[in-house]
This record gives C-alpha cells, structure tokens and sequence, in this order.
C-alpha cells in the first residue's frame, strides 16, 4: 500500500459495517458466539458488486467534473492510452509534484529533465502535444 | 479537449480526439522510457508511433477507413475531412 491510500483505504472501511454488530445493536443482544460478517453499505443485497460501487462513485461527481466524465469515456480509444489520459484530467499522473502532494518524501519536486520547474505534467505536456503536431504534420502541409 | 471542428463530421471529431490523446500517452511512455530505460527524447519518434497507433486503432477496430498509410501521413487534414461515417 501507498502512502497516500492509507486515507482511502480509511473511506472504503467507512463504507463497510459489520453486520453482526449492526443487528445486535439494534436488538441490544450481544451474542459472542457468531461469527462477524462484513456487508456492503452501497446497493441493496449488502454484497459488493462493481456496479454498485460504480454507481456510488459517480454520484461524487457534480456540473462540470461529470459533463468532463461523460464526454470523456464516450471516446472510443486503445483503453490503456485512454487511462493514462484520465489520469492526466485527474491530476494522479506519478509526478514528483504528486508524490510530495501525497506526502512522500523526495529530494527535490523538479522536473527530471530540465531541473528548474516543477515536476507538474499538464502545461508540459500541452506544450509537447503543440510540438509533436507542428513537427510531425505542420511540414507537411 | 472537446472543441469540435466545423468542417468535419462526427466521426472525424472522434479521430480527432484519438489522435489527442494517443499523442498526450505517447508522451508519457516516451517520457518514462527517457527516464527509467535511459532512452533518448525524441519529438519525431513520438509522432511517428502515435500516427501509426492512431491508424491501426482506425483500421482494425472502428473501420472507417478507406485511404492507405501513407496518405494518412501525407494529408491526414484531407483523409479526416473525407472519411465516411462510422458507426
């Protein structure tokens, strides 16, 4: 485990109760006998299903988070190449400037290759992506 | 991200988002490969594989294409403007 799942880690035990407890609570037995069983706080059958979890992620994405989620998975395209771009909306590229934000403990956060700015990706790659097509179309036409 | 551009159909829009993103996750490969495998940072190496991704993904899994490779990297403006519509 990352340093920084430890917090979700935490959210994701949240959404779990014990169930035994939860029934014995509410009849004011306790029997010490049974043993303790985990249900699912989302959905209704208490199991987890992906489609539940799923269903209750994208419930925490409101107006333009989910405008950008929508327009984004309706692209069809080769699906590790489609993540990494996901990962790139979301800020979770494994940047130095994540990593200190995460509270991992570097030497410095500046970039890899020029050592003078910050080691945060988007501005970069924009910069690269205007590159690549200027060099790589922009002679041919 | 999502700017549209006029003069293409639907399904070009789609090809142009492609190319978007297969080039910002080439440059992330190419980026880890500069740093991790010691490879050499080139633009030109970049392009070229996210022009021949691009193409094959266009290819084999949405079939709208009906030009060759080459033209796709001669005149991808005009192969994009004259593409039929996919499904």
């Amino acid at each position: 485990m990352f340093v920084w799942e430890s917090d979700q880690v935490g959210q994701l035990v949240s959404l779990l109760v014990n169930k035994e407890v939860v029934e014995e609570v509410v009849k004011e037995v306790v029997d010490c006998e049974k043993v303790d069983n985990w249900i699912w706080r989302e959905g209704d059958s208490g199991r987890y299903t992906i489609k539940s979890a799923y269903v209750s992620l994208r419930r925490e994405l409101h107006g333009e988070d989910s405008l950008i989620f929508e327009q984004f998975w309706k692209i069809k395209f080769i699906p590790s190449t489609h993540i990494t771009n996901w990962r790139v909306l979301q800020k979770a590229l494994t940047t130095k400037d994540n990593f200190s934000r995460h509270g991992v403990v570097l030497l410095n956060n500046l970039c890899v290759f020029c050592c003078v700015e910050k080691d945060s990706i988007i501005a970069k790659l924009l910069g690269l992506f205007g590159g690549c097509v200027i060099i790589g179309w922009g002679v041919n036409d | 991200m999502h700017n549209k551009i006029p003069f293409f159909n639907s399904t070009s829009n789609r090809i142009w988002e492609s190319i978007w993103i297969e080039i910002i996750g080439e440059i992330w490969k190419h980026r880890n490969g500069c740093i991790f495998k010691n490879d050499r940072v080139d633009h030109v190496e970049v392009f070229t594989i996210a022009q021949m991704k691009v193409w094959s993904w266009l290819l084999t899994k949405e079939h709208v294409i009906d030009f060759s490779y080459l033209d796709w990297c001669l005149k991808p403006l005009e192969c994009m403007r004259y593409i039929r519509k996919g499904n």
